[in-house]
């Protein structure tokens, strides 16, 4: 049996629109931090370089006191001890061994790798800083300033960076400050550029125009216009800028121009492993497996911030 | 007794046109006098904009149209000083707009405003819209801490929009919002001119409507006077009380927009209105439509004497040698071209 449904006009009614509910919007906020973290935690390589780099940081600041001695105790009875498994797990004896004046090599490898990294960061920061600094000023106000500028860093560009750090350290006492600095010097050119080319994208977008017409001022529009919207590239150029200067600090304490023994850094290490690595290999390869895999998650972290403050430059 | 009536009658209409010329004096909000701004592009010179003289009155709505290219936008970025005229004179509320400094520069700040095109690139993406409506408030030290978010929610519901939204950033709204969030900012410092430079442009049809009624209301409520610069042109004549026409970077037509729209009297404005299309199949048939030869010359090198005779129908031979004055043929009608001469 079919049931009639009797339609009326009155059934009929227009919908009201309502402005109100038109522009609500439903989702929750997303801000841009929260946004950068969700990309990041999926990236799995950026995830891997986490785990790798807090391990290392972890072993830093507990390790040297979990060895038998500290980095510059020497114990000539024991030298060129070679690491086995068990000492490594049970901590009984040297757990990676010592180097060739009988010092404890896990103390130093993490005490030489706190160093490194210290200077790693004071360098990325000081350069950073500089950097910024110079690009911003520089992409800004553009014309003449930006063209002196510019050509400074032509300059400086065409100057080879060893021949650079080397007179620097020639000049200042081999320290942490005075390599860090020497590091900043050298490497914040490639910054100043990345900044520079940023703010002249930047400087012509109409949020700044519409500052402008607003009245602010220079430094205003530097910092809460401009600097906030080039973070991405800058952070990126942090997670570069570490380990660059890492790798660099080793290779200056290579060729003895870095610390000075009886400190140490991982390039000192690697530079006293080196002469046995024919007898005991271990000496090197310890510190450079420290080195490698520190640089390694550094550059994986780097890589996931890329892609996580700026997504169009995924591939 | 007759004899003071008739005199006090006399003095009384002469106070009277006395009073009138003042305000009419007063009622000029914008004096723009042979404004120029050329760029330097290497060695190069472009004459973006090449002597536009103009007046704009208080409370009305000029348009001002043009194909692209022609230094609309040019011509309002140098008013309100986000460039520097070559020469020429800007006065705004009887001062020379780009002699200011300190606090008349401030103060003109706030007086005049600027709505822009892009929705998508004139908020910053890293504020909130809180901060970016409040942010004419900071620079000019207008309102703080609980004022201040009170005022903001009060522009965000003049722009149709609400509390809701303060935490929010841009890329959460769409381009008609993000449009009234530009408005609002503007608003925020309680201009009395509005510069808007092609608002409606990148929005869907239905959001412009929503965007120039919302622009009518509020030049109503507030007695805003706009600059109003587009390439569209039934929008234009449907906002504005006047309509200049610009080509290559010269001005060549300004009128009463109803005037202008039914007896056009330069070829270019004649050629322009043609291409509106009309939405009625039969009288679109009829129309005829005129077709200008050849492209826009470039502004490093304009031709000599009017720019406009390279593609125009009506060339003479005196076009190329002497530039057409700038003047006023009809009441209110200023056109600059030979054939009126």
């Amino acid at each position: 049996m079919k049931e009639s449904v009797q339609l009326t006009k009155e059934m009929f009614q227009p919908v009201k629109m309502d402005n109100m509910a038109q522009n609500q919007i439903s989702r929750p906020s997303v801000g841009f931090w929260k946004d950068v973290w969700r990309r990041f935690y999926r990236n799995a390589g950026a995830m891997i370089g986490v785990v790798l780099l807090a391990i290392i940081l972890f072993f830093t600041f507990i390790g040297p006191s979990m060895g038998k001695t500290d980095y510059q105790t020497q114990n000539l009875s024991l030298q060129d001890m070679e690491p086995t498994i068990q000492s490594l797990i049970s901590g009984d004896d040297y757990r990676f061994g010592t180097d060739n004046l009988g010092r404890d090599l896990w103390t130093r490898v993490w005490y030489g790798t706190k160093i490194s990294l210290m200077i790693a960061f004071l360098a990325a920061i000081l350069e950073i800083a500089l950097g910024v600094m110079i690009g911003v000023i520089s992409g800004y106000f553009g014309g003449i300033v930006d063209d002196i500028l510019q050509r400074v860093i032509e300059v400086l560009y065409s100057i080879p960076n060893t021949i650079v750090v080397i007179l620097l350290l020639i000049v200042f006492e081999p320290g942490i400050l005075p390599i860090a600095l020497a590091l900043a010097l050298t490497n914040w050119l490639p910054t100043a550029r990345v900044v520079r080319a940023q703010v002249l994208k930047l400087k012509s977008q109409e949020y700044v125009l519409a500052a402008k017409t607003l009245g602010a001022s220079h430094f205003r529009i530097m910092f809460k216009h401009l600097l906030p919207n080039v973070i991405g590239p800058i952070i990126v150029a942090i997670m570069f800028a570490i380990p660059t200067a890492i790798f660099y600090e080793a290779f200056l304490s290579f060729i003895g121009l870095g610390i000075r023994p009886p400190e140490a850094s991982l390039g000192v290490i690697i530079n006293d492993g080196a002469k046995n690595l024919q007898i005991f290999p271990h000496e090197l390869l310890i510190p450079a497996i420290v080195l490698g895999t520190m640089m390694l998650s550094f550059n994986l972290i780097g890589d996931g911030l890329r892609d996580a403050l700026d997504p169009r430059m995924r591939k | 007794m007759n004899q003071e009536n008739k005199i006090q009658a006399v003095k009384q209409e002469e106070l009277e046109a006395k009073k009138k010329e003042d305000k009419a004096e007063q009622d000029i909000i914008l004096d723009v006098q042979n404004l120029k701004k050329h760029f330097k592009i290497g060695r190069q010179i472009v004459q973006a904009v090449d002597g536009v003289t103009f007046q704009v009155r208080r409370g009305e709505t000029l348009g001002l149209v043009g194909e692209s290219g022609c230094g609309k936008s040019t011509v309002g970025r140098t008013l309100i000083r986000l460039y520097s005229a070559t020469d020429g004179k800007v006065i705004f509320n009887g001062e020379d707009v780009h002699q200011l400094k300190g606090q008349k520069l401030k103060e003109f700040n706030r007086k005049m405003q600027m709505i822009f095109q892009d929705p998508y690139a004139s908020l910053n993406p890293r504020m909130k819209v809180l901060d970016i409506i409040a942010e004419g408030m900071d620079i000019h030290g207008l309102a703080t801490g609980e004022e201040r978010e009170k005022r903001v929610v009060e522009l965000l519901e003049t722009v149709g929009l609400n509390k809701s939204h303060l935490e929010r950033y841009p890329h959460e709204f769409s381009g008609g919002q993000r449009q009234r969030i530009g408005i609002a900012r503007a608003l925020a410092v309680e201009p009395d001119f509005i510069i808007a430079d092609e608002p409606i442009s990148a929005l869907d049809v239905s959001i412009q409507a929503q965007v120039v009624n919302l622009m009518k209301r509020l030049q109503k409520e507030r007695g805003l006077t706009y600059l109003f610069i587009a390439h569209d042109l039934s929008m234009v004549k449907y906002i504005s009380d006047r309509v200049g026409v610009m080509y290559l970077g010269n001005l060549v037509e300004l009128a009463d927009s109803d005037k202008l729209y039914e007896e056009p009297l330069h070829p270019y404005t004649e050629a322009l209105l043609s291409a509106v299309p009309i939405p009625d199949p039969k009288v679109a048939k009829t129309r005829e439509r005129i077709i200008l030869q050849g492209d826009v010359p470039s502004p490093i090198n304009p031709p000599s004497g009017c720019r406009f005779r390279t593609r125009c129908p009506k060339v003479k031979d005196i076009c190329s040698q002497v530039i057409p004055e700038w003047k006023e043929i009809k009441e209110n009608h200023w056109v600059a071209c030979h054939l009126y001469s």
